[in-house]
């Protein structure tokens, strides 16, 4: 039976009915209108699904919505600035060609967000460790790895 | 040469802002909430081999939700297929495979369909299956796949289908060039061996899906994750719908790499039955056992060479275990040959059969027979080489043609970098440092290989150029943007022969109510056909003004030039109009809202057509001869260094260096981007990616935790992957570019393997080549 959340997604409470059993992802792609989130696997193994809760990468695909309540959720619509500035991963990937198909891109792009808050000047092998849970068909990692690393420098204001 | 303005030009993305902020729609999207959606799953088959005794389906049916169940007498009589119509949508009396569709559950919600399947009473007749090729292949095989297979149509190719030596061989491709009985005599040493590769699959990150409306003439519109025109015309056949009736639409596609068709039947089915839209949204398990993988071949192959390092004769035979359905098999069967035969070779035999047996049905995937073939034929190429003593890289230089030479089958050979393509990856290789691995269990080796796919000569492209009133130019085209950039090369092309800003081009694509025909997004064709298709679409648009223009001007149309939305008159460029002015609303006469009309006075609007076809040539059907197979040729090479645990057979790429001939790139970083994404699913494809089945004919790793697609960690990297374009302009491609997406792919495996015997002495003939290959192959050298 349908019950009633809360979830805070991108700074913003959503009040939505939703079956106890629908995952974090399902909820936000198909109730919340926030499709930029990818499912691809449904068993946490590719990470197009991943989004931000309390700045950690999660699955969405295997995080039942439930259990959401209360944090705070990033998805890749909430990565712009208000005024709607990019964020310096978006820029990165565009510059540095690191999008083809672009279905792993918003799952990349958090959790390259992710390894960045965390560490904010990784090297070639931390980003390569830090993305091997993204899975992408379609660039064969290189210039995803260079617009991370770019993306660093800039945060970090060497760029 | 002349200078382009944007052509040979890295310009970002057209669609990278769409994706990265995730904007950008895929028909995932498609049908969410929509009232009155239908949810489809598919009850796929437990057995390979079985009579369908009886299906109750009424448990299913009376479940609270299900709106209906469809079987096999709920679907058209005829079979259908692309080569051999050997189909149905859902089996009538026969299961061939595990994982062959037996029924299809249409419920209002994807659990409820998914409880439904379980309530669906399946009584079957188990009977033998038979999965080994060599088996299958024999005229005395006791199991017959399909009884039937001489009376199944077969539209497209049928030469494909005499000679058939087996009552299971559906496919018998034949290629005859010289005499390889008297090449073997005139050799001085012969080498023959057998290759063999796993079925790989796409896997594509987006999961098959489609949606379908019915609409209220009999007719259906989809939305699909796969190419619009290919399934628009798989559709028409299965259901028997004109293509008047069948739409098909996409937006962005969440990578491709080949054919997918499998949903869009189901949900069609479905929508024509239940008058209700349907959604069907794979699996990931579903996308694996019913995605159309890569075809297994068993590859024997004899060469033989002079002591100077010539290449005199090969042969081959090959035995390629197509599962119960054929689908592209023929073609892609046929097509292999173009790549065992990129030397030059005085004489060549080969006979390649495409077999059924009940293990699951193959599709195309990226290199559409070409790299599984280079996998046997790239290792010989070392093999031989160390025979005479020679270098790897000096013996394929040696044995490579050069342009204007008459190939194997008879072509003219034209726009062919592979001498430059591998000098440069030879090059780069010997600039690195070798790794100096730290324990002393690793080896490490390099090794090489050349490749080349072509790009299909029978087909035709079509486009449309709009000249909107403010100067936009609305460029229309059939093809699928589904990764690989050709909407930005188009949004290039397009600019560039209007001479305006890249802004000022707009895409409208794939969607087969709007934009005029193309076969495919395959073979790596779009580059070529779309490209030439809208150039040509382009200047008869320029056409359409220059004849509008000159009487304004008081001039003819050839004496005309358009720049940034300015029509003027070449040797008196003052005298100009702007594109508004040759509208409806700019004449004089024009009052009240004709001064708003969006249209010309005659004849509607400024809309470029053109058509741009191949022209093939025959095929001659004993030979395989013809002097116009294939429009162009993508040549390439591949160069890696591999680290080799001799304790554990583990195996890493730590460089690898690429270099493609795309006659001339339109964006570099595009084409960079295919060759390092090839090279990364050639990794894949050679170490660590292949299908597991039980003896019983069940797919085993239907899922990104048992089969490996390369994360990060697995490839390399910044410095240590190299990229190079290799230009040789094609005479018939647009600005003389071809198309290279497939070939990217097809050196990598071979390349690894020649490294690992560099590292190890050890050969392996078999993908993909796990650590208990490798050891294997490492213990048995001792």
């Amino acid at each position: 039976m349908k019950r009633l959340i809360e979830l805070k997604v991108n700074g913003v409470v959503e009040r939505v009915y939703t079956e106890p059993w629908w995952s974090l992802g399902r909820v936000l792609r198909e109730q919340l209108g926030f499709t930029g989130t990818k499912i691809s696997c449904e068993t946490g193994n590719c990470g197009a699904c991943t989004v931000l809760m309390d700045g950690r990468a999660v699955r969405s695909c295997i995080y039942l919505a439930m259990k959401a309540r209360g944090k705070e959720i990033l998805t890749i619509e909430g990565l712009r600035e208000k005024d709607g500035k990019l964020h310096p991963l978006q820029e990165a990937f565009i510059e540095h060609f690191a999008v083809q198909c672009g279905y792993c891109t918003s799952g990349m792009i958090m959790g390259a967000k992710a390894l960045l808050d965390e560490n904010p000047s990784p090297t070639e092998e931390d980003v390569k460790e830090g993305l091997r849970g993204n899975l992408c068909r379609c660039t064969g990692y290189t210039k995803i790895i260079e617009a991370v690393l770019a993306a660093g420098s800039k945060i970090e204001g060497r760029g | 040469m002349a200078k382009y303005r944007y052509i040979g030009k890295s310009v970002p993305r057209v669609d990278a802002l769409a994706k990265v902020t995730g904007k950008a729609k895929y028909s995932t999207e498609e049908g969410i909430g929509f009232p009155g959606m239908l949810y489809g799953k598919v009850l796929y088959s437990p057995h390979a081999r079985a009579n369908i005794i009886r299906i109750d389906t009424s448990r299913a049916e009376n479940r609270v939700g299900v709106k209906a169940v469809l079987t096999g007498k709920d679907v058209p009589e005829h079979r259908s297929g692309i080569f051999v119509h050997d189909r149905h949508i859902l089996c009538r009396e026969m299961v061939r495979f595990v994982g062959d569709a037996v029924a299809l559950v249409l419920a209002n919600s994807v659990e409820v369909a998914e409880e439904a399947l379980k309530l669906i009473d399946v009584k079957y007749e188990v009977l033998p299956a038979i999965f080994d090729v060599e088996e299958a292949f024999k005229p005395d095989c006791p199991v017959v796949v399909h009884t039937e297979l001489h009376h199944y149509r077969r539209p497209v190719h049928p030469y494909l289908g005499k000679d058939l030596p087996g009552p299971n061989v559906n496919t018998h491709h034949k290629v005859r060039k010289g005499d390889v009985e008297e090449g073997f005599r005139q050799s001085d040493i012969i080498v023959e061996n057998r290759y063999q590769n796993a079925r790989i699959t796409h896997c594509q990150l987006e999961p098959y899906n489609c949606v379908c409306y019915p609409e209220d003439d009999g007719g259906v519109t989809l939305w699909t994750s796969g190419r619009v025109w290919h399934n628009a015309a798989a559709i028409c056949a299965a259901f028997g719908l004109p293509p008047s009736k069948v739409r098909l639409r996409t937006v962005y596609v969440g990578g491709m790499f080949g054919i997918v068709d499998r949903p869009e039947r189901f949900a069609v089915l479905g929508a024509l039955k239940t008058g209700r839209p349907v959604k069907i949204v794979y699996t990931r398990e579903e996308c694996f056992m019913d995605g159309l993988n890569r075809l297994p071949k068993t590859i024997y192959i004899k060469d033989g060479i002079k002591k100077d390092g010539t290449l005199v004769a090969r042969e081959m035979k090959l035995y390629i275990n197509v599962g119960p359905y054929t689908n592209i098999a023929p073609e892609t069967i046929r097509n292999g040959s173009y790549h065992a035969s990129q030397y030059r070779i005085s004489h060549f035999k080969w006979d390649a059969y495409g077999v059924y047996t009940n293990e699951i049905p193959c599709g195309p995937l990226r290199g559409f027979g070409s790299a599984e073939v280079l996998w046997a034929t790239e290792q010989q190429m070392d093999i031989l080489a160390e025979k005479v003593g020679m270098d790897p890289l000096e013996f394929r230089m040696k044995n490579t043609p050069d342009e204007g030479e008459t190939s194997v089958r008879g072509e003219v050979i034209h726009s062919i970098g592979a001498k430059e393509a591998l000098r440069k990856v030879s090059d780069w290789m010997a600039q690195q440092e070798p790794a100096r691995p730290s324990m002393g269990s690793v080896k490490i080796g390099r090794g090489m290989a050349l490749a080349n796919k072509y790009t299909k000569v029978d087909t035709a492209s079509t486009a449309m150029v709009k000249v909107h009133m403010d100067g936009t130019l609305e460029a229309r085209h059939g093809a699928t943007e589904c990764g690989q950039g050709c909407n930005t090369i188009f949004t290039q092309m397009v600019a560039e022969e209007f001479s305006v800003p890249l802004e000022k081009v707009k895409l409208v694509w794939g969607d087969t109510a709007v934009t005029s025909y193309d076969f495919d997004s395959a073979a790596s064709r779009s580059t070529m056909y779309v490209g030439n298709a809208l150039v040509l679409a382009c200047r008869d648009a320029k056409r359409q003004i220059f004849d509008l223009a000159a009487p304004k001007l008081g001039t003819t149309p050839d004496k005309l030039s358009i720049e940034e939305g300015r029509i003027f008159i070449k040797d008196a460029p003052e005298k100009a109009l702007r594109i508004a002015d040759l509208f409806l609303a700019a004449l004089p006469e024009a009052r009240g809202t004709v001064k708003q009309a969006l249209c010309l006075e005659e004849g509607a609007e400024i809309l470029g057509k053109a058509t741009f076809w191949g022209h093939p040539g025959v095929e001659d059907p004993e030979t395989g001869l013809g002097e116009r197979l294939t429009l162009s040729f993508c040549y390439g090479a591949q160069a890696v260094e591999v680290a080799v645990d001799v304790e554990t057979g583990w195996v890493k790429v730590l460089k690898c260096a690429s270099a493609f001939d795309c006659g001339r790139p339109i964006n570099p970083k595009l084409v960079e981007g295919q060759m390092e994404g090839g090279a990364v699913m050639g990794i894949g494809s050679g170490l660590y990616e292949g299908f597991i089945f039980s003896d019983q004919g069940e797919l085993l790793n239907p899922n990104f935790h048992d089969y490996r697609v390369c994360s990060a960690m697995e490839v390399p990297s910044g410095k240590n992957m190299a990229s190079f374009i290799v230009e040789a302009p094609h005479r018939e491609g647009p600005f003389g570019a071809k198309g290279m997406g497939e070939a990217a792919m097809n050196a990598t495996a071979p390349a690894i393997a020649n490294a690992i015997y560099n590292a190890t002495g050890a050969r392996l003939t078999k993908i993909p080549m796990t650590p208990e290959s490798v050891l294997r192959a490492i213990q048995g050298r001792k």
